[in-house]
């Protein structure tokens, strides 16, 4: 049944690509500084290889994007290649990347590129159960599609 | 609607009455609190001047027990 706003194919359990939390998991980062429509992931000075296991916590570091500061242990925030990757401590750099906007909700891609990073930031940021977050964001994908 | 600028408070009714055709109230409500989070969280970062979602009441949903 279709909603007025849109609907989610709920019987194949699509899950939208930002509510998905790999924790402590990197995945394949090829080039050190991919510019992906616009947004560059910076330095990151030994980017792990595809599927390699971070067993250590992670210090959330400098680029504090959750204004949490050192409550979000071990946070890696790998969500997909076509949502949003946020990858702390150590070597790395915490960064909030946006991947391809066709990933957001059409109607929050509409509004602008602001609006589309402050939506990712509410899953990344704003959330921290993962269930929460995967609830939410298949209502909001919903609402918003 | 061409943004999200432009949802009004009847959209998100219509959406969660169609929501309680089909899903349990704690569903629903639960969808509900998703949106107004979000729109919150819209509004603190000025996408959206106000959390439209706000005004929204979801379904009722008692529990008898005991």
């Amino acid at each position: 049944m279709a909603t007025p706003c849109g609907s989610v194919d709920r019987a194949a359990g699509r899950v939208p690509a930002y509510a998905l939390d790999r924790s402590h998991e990197v995945q394949e980062l090829n080039n050190p500084q991919p510019v992906i429509e616009g947004c560059v992931l910076r330095h990151i000075a030994d980017p792990p290889a595809c599927g390699q296991r971070i067993d250590r916590h992670v210090d959330p570091g400098d680029a504090d994007i959750s204004g949490r500061r050192g409550q979000v242990p071990g946070s890696f925030l790998c969500i997909d290649r076509g949502g949003l990757r946020v990858l702390a401590g150590g070597d790395l750099v915490n960064e909030l990347v946006p991947f391809r906007s066709s990933t957001l909700p059409e109607l929050v891609a509409a509004a602008g590129e602001r609006a589309g990073m402050r939506f990712l930031e509410f899953f990344a940021a704003n959330i921290r159960n993962p269930h929460t977050r995967r609830a939410y964001a298949r209502a909001a994908d919903e609402f918003l599609a | 609607m061409p943004a999200i600028g432009a949802v009004q408070p009847v959209h998100v009714a219509t959406w969660i009455e169609a929501g309680t055709r089909e899903l349990a109230a704690p569903s629903v409500k639960q969808r509900l609190a998703a949106i107004r989070h979000l729109f919150d969280w819209l509004v603190t970062g000025q996408v959206v001047p106000i959390n439209l979602a706000a005004s929204v009441r979801g379904p009722r949903h008692v529990v008898t027990s005991g």
